[in-house]
């Protein structure tokens, strides 16, 4: 701008008015894209620091949606084997009761095979659950890529591997329960003692109080195990909740930086606007006079 | 004087009046030409011979009006200062276009670009983490990746093509110089050929101008007045235009860095300032710059996930140190896509007291004997002493690919090698990604052939076990991966993008203020035209009147005495 102790020209006062004008009309033009598009940060240097702060959000957004997932995925996991478990445990507590049953001493040979026989089955649908297949791999058999954890002896056939899922970064949850730490393995094993519980009823019943022994054992060892899914579930929703929090605080702090304050931008519309047409209508004013106007 | 000397004078006020009208209306007429300066007539009194003569002197006053000049309202030091202000904003301007291209081609913060993309490929990880046996979280991995590095891809691709632009635009540039700096010369020489004949060259003169404003937009340049109105050009310290004559530049691409260079001694003439300079700052530095942050980018992604994917280590607890009793440790070697004699190590040649270094001695006895090339492959054994002990075995060479795999359901190489990440078909030592930079960054080949070979697992983990693919996850919030980099790059092209905007606006303002400075001095005013063409009417109606006062004078003289 000249100060006015300049010589004042035509061109002078064209340049002016038109570089004017294309400012007011540079301005009007930024705040519409920035209506249109919803956005006041549409390329870096528009401000570098919440360039680089809506690139953070966005970074965390991902992993926070992704540990949600996470976390969903896992409580499939641990509901599977929660259930999976207090069937097993229903299954179990039927097997004592029946056990009680046969070392009564009144009871008749007859009686205990029915009783024996029972067993059997339940022995047979204890195993099947001990081989529950999730997302299409064994639930109790820790890596292994076979379907089963238990051959059909009671033996188990799963590894000792983990399978995990991260639910905050570095924080990662165990989501399985390992079918040897829970049904043990072998004679020793659960499926062992029920084989023994049904040979006992048949042949000697004398022996039930240690097999009864043995039950409650393995009842408590699964009971335990159902504790600690439950404890695992609750730990997994108290972190969801904390990750949903986490995620509209960061949509909130990514559409602060990013998108456009409506009503202030609306206003600095009309403000402009008003800035350009009053522009123009002075420009019609400047530009038209000059001495030529009034010579005759 | 003579009785007519009286008609003389009214002629001179005549001459002069006429020709202030015509510079007025010259000007007028000009208002609107670029780089015209407006023309004024200075006229000089004529007065009498000073010199005495013998027997004569001049007893009268003056005769009337000369015209002496016609001269350019023109500040040179203005002029001189607007070369230079208009240099320095092509310029900021030229590197302010470059910043801004690649902010677009960058696209960020967006929801396509390269951290988006980042975030949904470490994502794809945990998704093959929780399902390390589904063929369709392998897959979508697969994709994901291949999406990320077709995005490197593009954006080296256009940062090349950017710089291939620029140089082509260089070199129309300088095209340009050579021709206006010839230009120049030739109106020198007009100007030249003018001034001696004594004629007018106000107007070659601001043709002249109006060429080297061009010029410092062009490439910058700095003014000398020459003899005889003729005036030298320079760019850089060098003449590009002396007198008549004028040199031509060149571009030369042959080097490492491209540059302008004088064609007669190929000395270099890389200006700074004006479009060459802004564009030979985009050659040489913006655009270099960017592509290398790029393949920094790629590079540390390749890195890290490689040295995750492709590693071949493990650690051995002290209390497992002695698996004598468990037989040889055994594992399957692969070089290059060669499948080796299976390595086997006795476990009797490391247990007991030996510990690592016995072991790292064994095993490199073992992998000499299968590659048949001693030191191709390296182990190391670090630890041991009662302490766990870690081993890691890679290629000695880093574009060897070494790759172990398990004797079946060897019990030793789980233990042995219980870090490395294996795929589905338990083979380890294989890298994800594959390329040398931004440009060529790709899924490697054995990735692509079979999602088999994504390594989600863990050696000693079991078969679906998924926390190799929850490291690799994990390298999305580390503070040295891609993500962070690509941040900071991303912030540092903000910054320098933004810092240019300012400094154009900035010498936009001294720009115009220098243009408003010359325009004032320089530039046709209508009204103060209007006033001198009332001025010069009346001085001519005025010098008209006194011609026919002459003229009625003389008649009365000789028409109306002695009758």
């Amino acid at each position: 701008m000249p100060s006015s102790d300049f010589r004042i020209t035509q061109r002078t006062l064209g340049a002016q008015v038109l570089s004017n004008l294309q400012n007011s009309l540079g301005k009007l033009q930024q705040l519409e894209n920035q209506l249109s598009s919803g956005k006041v940060l549409s390329k870096p240097s528009d401000s570098p620091t919440a360039a680089v702060a809506s690139l953070q959000y966005r970074a965390q957004l991902g992993t926070a949606q992704q540990y949600q997932r996470n976390i969903d995925d896992g409580t499939s996991w641990l509901g599977m084997a929660d259930s999976t478990l207090q069937s097993a445990v229903t299954q179990l507590q039927r097997v004592r009761t029946l056990a009680v049953n046969g070392s009564d001493g009144a009871m008749g040979a007859n009686d205990r095979g029915a009783l024996a026989d029972e067993v059997d089955q339940l022995r047979a649908s204890l195993l099947a659950l001990s081989n529950t297949t999730f997302q299409n791999r064994s639930l109790f058999g820790g890596n292994t890529s076979a379907k089963t954890a238990y051959d059909a002896n009671g033996n188990y056939t799963g590894d000792s591997g983990t399978v995990s899922r991260e639910i905050a970064t570095g924080v990662y949850v165990d989501v399985n329960v390992n079918g040897a730490a829970t049904f043990g393995s072998g004679a020793t094993g659960l499926f062992g003692t029920l084989q023994q519980v049904s040979d006992d009823l048949r042949t000697n019943p004398s022996n039930l109080g240690n097999d009864l022994n043995a039950i409650d054992a393995h009842l408590n060892t699964v009971l335990g195990k159902l504790g600690d899914v439950g404890a695992r579930e609750r730990r997994l929703s108290t972190a969801k909740d904390n990750l949903s929090s986490d995620v509209i605080n960061l949509q909130q702090s990514l559409s602060d930086v990013e998108d456009v304050d409506l009503p202030q931008t609306i206003t600095q519309l009309q403000t402009q606007q008003m800035a350009y047409q009053a522009a123009l209508a002075a420009t019609s004013r400047i530009i038209q006079p000059s001495l030529v106007d009034f010579l005759k | 004087m003579s009785d007519f000397g009286a008609l003389r004078i009214a002629l001179s006020g005549l001459y002069a009046s006429q020709r202030g009208l015509d510079v007025t209306g010259h000007n007028i007429a000009n208002v609107n030409t670029d780089g015209y300066s407006r023309q004024t007539v200075s006229t000089v009194a004529n007065s009498g011979p000073l010199t005495p003569a013998l027997f004569s002197k001049w007893n009268d006053g003056g005769f009337g009006v000369t015209i002496q000049d016609v001269t350019r309202a023109r500040d040179v030091f203005l002029q001189a200062r607007s070369y230079l202000e208009h240099g320095a904003d092509t310029s900021l301007k030229t590197t302010q276009t470059t910043l801004s291209r690649i902010e677009q081609l960058i696209g960020e913060p967006s929801d396509t670009g390269i951290q988006q993309q980042l975030a949904d490929f470490w994502s794809g990880w945990q998704d093959v983490s929780n399902n390390p046996g589904d063929l369709a979280s392998r897959t979508q991995l697969v994709q994901l990746a291949q999406a990320l590095t077709t995005t490197f891809n593009k954006d080296s691709a256009e940062l090349h093509q950017m710089n291939t632009d620029a140089l082509t635009q260089l070199t129309t540039t300088i095209d340009e110089v050579n021709t206006t700096a010839a230009n120049i010369a030739q109106l020198n020489g007009s100007i030249q050929s003018a001034q001696v004949a004594g004629l007018q060259t106000t107007d070659l003169e601001d043709q002249r101008d109006q060429l080297i404003s061009q010029l410092s937009n062009d490439i910058g340049v700095t003014v000398h007045p020459d003899a005889n109105g003729m005036v030298d050009v320079y760019v850089d310290g060098g003449p590009l235009v002396r007198g008549t004559s004028a040199q031509t530049l060149a571009v030369d691409a042959t080097g490492p860095t491209v540059a302008v260079r004088w064609t007669k001694d190929n000395y270099p003439a890389n200006s700074s300032s004006g479009q060459v300079g802004g564009l030979l700052a985009t050659i040489n530095d913006i655009i270099p710059r960017y592509s290398s942050g790029l393949d920094t980018v790629a590079q540390t992604l390749r890195d890290t996930v490689n040295n995750l994917h492709g590693a071949i280590g493990g650690t051995l607890a002290a209390g497992n140190q002695d698996l004598s009793t468990a037989g040889s440790l055994q594992f399957n070697l692969t070089v290059n896509g060669t499948a080796l004699p299976a390595v086997s190590v006795a476990g009797a040649n490391w247990s007991g007291a030996g510990g690592a270094t016995a072991l790292q001695t064994a095993l490199q006895t073992a992998l000499d004997t299968a590659t048949g090339t001693p030191g191709q492959v390296v182990a190391t054994v670090t630890g041991g002493n009662g302490g766990a002990m870690s081993i890691s075995i890679a290629p000695a060479n880093p574009t060897d690919q070494v790759q172990v795999s398990a004797v079946n359901g060897n019990n030793g190489f789980t233990t042995l090698l219980g870090d490395t990440l294996v795929g589905l078909d338990g083979v380890g030592g294989r890298p994800f990604f594959a390329g040398t930079g931004s440009s060529d960054l790709s899924v490697a080949s054995d990735v692509l052939t079979s999602t088999d070979a994504i390594a989600a697992s863990v050696a000693s983990g079991g078969a679906l076990d998924g926390h190799g693919a929850q490291q690799l996850a994990g390298l999305a919030t580390s503070l040295t991966g891609a993500d962070t980099l690509y941040r900071s790059y991303v912030v540092g092209l903000g910054v320098e993008a933004q810092s240019t905007n300012r400094k154009v606006s900035i010498q936009d303002e001294v720009t115009s203020q220098v243009d408003a400075n010359q325009e004032a001095q320089a530039g046709v005013n209508l009204d103060e035209e209007m006033t001198a063409m009332l001025q010069y009417q009346h001085a001519y109606e005025a010098s008209a009147r006194y011609m026919t006062v002459v003229d009625q004078t003389l008649d009365t003289l000789i028409n109306h005495t002695g009758t």
